[in-house]
């Protein structure tokens, strides 16, 4: 394969249905536009995927984005991963591992599926060589045996993979596509998707490389970029802490502020002893075997594979414990087992599921048990309480949700769906939004987080408007602030529970993590004040690409992606209506801490804030005729109104 | 004299061995209280305070609650400790 | 002489070394450089193979160290005689002995103050 330039975008079509293959150039002008990644994803979703389609069948497109900085050791060389979701709404999310570079080192820069298989493929890509090859021994395995099969029957370790476990085989709702064994992506539907297409794997060889259009100027920005992140030079209390020990550090910090959801967010508080137990630092002591990392990551060890030492579970292998299992397979269950957590969460890894539908379906249903509204007779006799006084039961539910069997089928629906299932109110137990599950940010004393679950386009995702605090406010002037076009009273929009200036700030967040994801960019790199200025990307993309932007031009393009993705939303029919906080929230005080519930008061004039700060209608949503031609967007006007949506001007 | 909760988070575990413990002290603010941790876990003044602003590093932070509130975020280093506070070192 | 020596216990596989100095001629990105990462089956080991003096073509901090020694994270790499790797090498075993996060960065990249339990014996 040739060395290729950074300036061109190129797309792979593959038509499971008809096996047509065939490769096209994008509009030269999208990588303004849009940058790349979750930014052309969001067009190219909102173009060839129309309002009503079923999201399971041959209409749906899954598609697998890089972007220009893939490749490049500039953002980890994410994967954005989109398609239409089972619940309706845009399904977009960010993988990492090694996937995007040689995706791009073939010479694709973007992946559109369409069609169904009627047997279980996988796509074989070897630079200009696309095969769609046969996966019925591959069906049904655990998504470590298909590393292993595939990296032994491909003979060549140098392909890098994306997989789904059984549950994404299965449609179980949430289930993820998974690389390198322990990284996901895709919770918001596109396991689900993958799984209807028959599409088991996508197997990837590159030989290339990507030139950058100035090289002495890539490094100069590389330089700035890395002394943001770099451990010795970092100005953010969170590096020394996220890129060694990781994120379940907050548990114990968390637990004192009344921010760990605890017997289903019901509390929130587990106390220091039982977190204590989960903590990271036992983690990294007793558990942690080695560091890994995605590409070109400038930290030490956000992954870390582990191995249980000893007990019931010695010899179990996992890898990548971070923010969400202490809460979803600990606080939220009454866990205070590592060994089981870990069993649990690596279990989700090999199945394919996502660890937040399992976890807070698993608190949903044990607050149903404990409520009367189900019973062992409904659970195969599994005794679903609080305390996980059967851990055997639940480890073999994991098996049971991924495959849909026996009990395991009601909580693969969701605690949405089943909630309608189950009855008599199961639904106030269910921590969800749009039908799909939370991540474990609090919200009741965190009103910024509180708002942006609530808006997010492909259901709560807390990667779309990260982070829920400020950095150091000596590391940036307010007149520095206004030179970059955040026009806050950034002090005041961080107050956890003040109203005021969130939709605005979160307005301002929705666009960095835009820009950032479309290069693409991990969360994680939003440390220093890597979100507030963008600054250190616009130059990095500007000398990788050769594409010269203004400023200005560049912050617009983040204004783009998230627009395109209400715009899809609006027209399969999401309304002001389904931007709200889930039930627990808005209806239940914060026992022993006395934070209030989330009500209408509170809650609707920063949706009303945000709305307005986004030029978006105040009792739809849609964006207005004004806003989509500010942003060179007319012809989404004309599509909306096409589909009978009304658009304001 | 002062009893107060003392959290340790990370690779604080790393000077102080211990991931958290009550305290007697005397100090009357975070900067002293630092100090007097800094005799018994050498390096713990290094790892908190500028050496050349002598506030808070950019890379450390301190949560300090009052008693029976919960943690807030330590901007100054100059503000007083109450007896029962919890302070987590991160 | 110097030259670039490996801890592979400390490879975390994300393959800086490899990419950077796959662009220092020609500022292309690729896999192919002096340096490549190999990574085991299972994601259990990662293994930077060095076919390289150390002479770097352009070393981008413009200092006295290779590129790929520079943006290692981790510390796996380092650029010494081979008396002082050996030195080296104790010092992090002995400082992993001591504390579990010197299972994923070597003593002399982390920048914070550390309680030395004891001292090698002389």
């Amino acid at each position: 394969m040739k060395n290729r330039s950074n300036d061109t975008q190129i797309l792979l079509r593959v038509n499971l249905s008809t096996g047509a293959v065939s490769r096209e150039e994008l509009p030269r002008d999208w990588t303004r536009l849009y940058l790349g990644a979750r930014g052309v994803n969001s067009r190219l979703l909102f173009n060839e995927v129309p309002a009503g389609i079923d999201p399971w069948g041959d209409q749906n497109v899954l598609y697998i984005g890089t972007g220009p900085m893939d490749g490049l050791p500039v953002g980890n060389s994410r994967i954005s991963i989109a398609c239409k979701s089972p619940r309706g709404s845009v399904a977009e999310g960010s993988g990492g591992g090694f996937f995007g570079p040689e995706l791009r080192r073939a010479g694709y820069d973007y992946l559109a599926i369409h069609g169904k298989a009627e047997r279980p493929v996988y796509l074989y890509i070897c630079d200009e060589t696309v095969e769609i090859r046969d996966a019925s021994h591959l069906w049904g395995l655990t998504t470590d045996k298909t590393d292993a099969a595939l990296r032994s029957e491909i003979c060549d370790p140098n392909f890098q993979f994306r997989y789904i476990g059984p549950a994404g085989e299965n449609c179980v709702h949430a289930s993820v596509i998974m690389g390198n064994l322990n990284n996901s992506a895709g919770r918001a539907g596109c396991g689900e998707v993958m799984g209807s297409k028959k599409l088991k794997a996508i197997a990837v060889r590159g030989t290339g490389g990507i030139r950058v259009a100035n090289y002495a100027a890539f490094l100069d920005a590389y330089k700035e970029y890395r002394s943001r992140l770099d451990l010795t030079t970092s100005r953010d209390p969170w590096t020394p802490v996220w890129s060694v020990y990781g994120a379940p550090v907050l548990a114990r910090l968390f637990t004192d502020m009344g921010s760990l959801m605890t017997f289903n967010a019901r509390e929130m508080s587990w106390g220091r002893d039982k977190t204590a137990r989960i903590s990271a630092e036992v983690f990294l002591d007793d558990y942690v075997t080695k560091a890994k990392a995605c590409f070109n990551c400038p930290w030490t060890a956000c992954q870390k594979q582990y191995e249980i030492p000893k007990g019931k579970y010695k010899g179990f292998k996992g890898g990548n414990y971070w923010a969400g299992q202490p809460v979803v397979f600990g606080s939220s269950i009454d866990n205070d087992d590592l060994d089981l957590l870990l069993v649990i969460s690596g279990l989700c890894n090999q199945y394919g599921l996502d660890i937040f539908h399992v976890g807070f379906t698993l608190s949903w249903a044990m607050e149903c048990f404990e409520n009367g509204l189900l019973t062992k007779a409904d659970t195969d006799g599994l005794e679903l309480r609080f305390g996980c006084p059967d851990p055997d039961g639940l480890v073999d539910l994991m098996r049971k949700i991924a495959c849909k069997e026996g009990f395991g089928a009601l909580l693969a629906m969701g605690s949405w769906e089943a909630s309608k299932v189950v009855g008599r109110g199961a639904e106030r137990f269910s921590l969800s939004i749009k039908g799909q599950e939370l991540e474990a940010i609090t919200e009741r004393n965190n009103y910024m987080v509180a708002l942006g679950v609530a808006v997010s386009e492909v259901g709560p995702d807390h990667t779309r408007w990260y982070p829920p605090y400020p950095c150091n406010p000596n590391l940036i002037s307010k007149e520095e602030l206004h030179e970059l076009g955040v026009d806050l009273d950034l002090r005041k929009a961080f107050q956890g529970r003040n109203p005021e200036e969130k939709g605005k700030l979160l307005r301002w967040f929705s666009i960095s993590r835009a820009i950032v994801e479309s290069m693409p960019g991990c969360v994680f790199l939003v440390r220093d004040t890597l979100g507030l200025d963008l600054r250190p990307w616009w130059k990095l993309f500007g000398s990788a690409t050769g594409l010269e932007m203004a400023y200005p031009d560049f912050v617009r393009a983040g204004e783009r992606v998230f627009n395109l993705e209400r715009a899809f939303n609006v027209r399969e029919g999401f309304s002001r209506a389904d931007d709200r906080p889930p039930i627990r929230m808005a209806t239940e005080d914060v026992p022993h801490f006395g934070y209030p519930k989330l009500s209408p008061e509170v809650f609707e004039p920063m949706l009303d804030e945000y709305y307005e700060a986004n030029g978006w209608s105040k009792t739809t949503s849609v964006p207005t005729a004004g806003k989509l031609a500010e942003l060179e967007m007319s012809d989404v006007t004309v599509a909306l109104q096409k589909a009978g949506v009304e658009v304001e001007p | 004299m002062k009893t107060l909760q003392l959290v340790y988070v990370a690779h604080v575990c790393m000077l102080s061995g211990v991931v958290e413990e009550q305290a007697s002290s005397q100090a009357a603010t975070l900067r002293q209280l630092i100090d007097e941790l800094d005799e018994r876990y050498k390096g713990f003044c290094e790892m908190f305070v500028d050496a050349v602003t002598r506030q808070l590093r950019w890379d450390a932070a301190i949560y300090y609650s009052p008693p029976g509130a919960p943690p807030v975020s330590v901007v100054n280093l100059d503000q007083p400790v109450q007896d029962q506070a919890v302070i987590t070192f991160w | 002489m110097k030259r670039i020596h490996v801890i592979e216990d400390l490879c975390n596989g994300c393959r800086l070394c490899q990419s950077f100095c796959s662009s220092l001629s020609e500022g292309v990105f690729s896999e192919y450089a002096r340096i490549q990462v190999m990574k085991a089956a299972g994601e259990e080991r990662d293994t930077p193979v060095v076919k390289c003096s150390g002479d770097c073509v352009r070393p981008i901090y413009k200092n006295e160290i290779p590129t790929c020694v520079a943006v290692c994270p981790t510390g796996a790499l380092f650029y010494a005689e081979p008396q002082e790797a050996e030195e080296a090498r104790r010092e992090w075993e002995n400082a992993r002995r001591q504390h579990s996060l010197f299972k994923v960065i070597a003593p002399w990249k982390w920048p914070l103050p550390w309680k030395k339990q004891q001292e090698e014996a002389a």
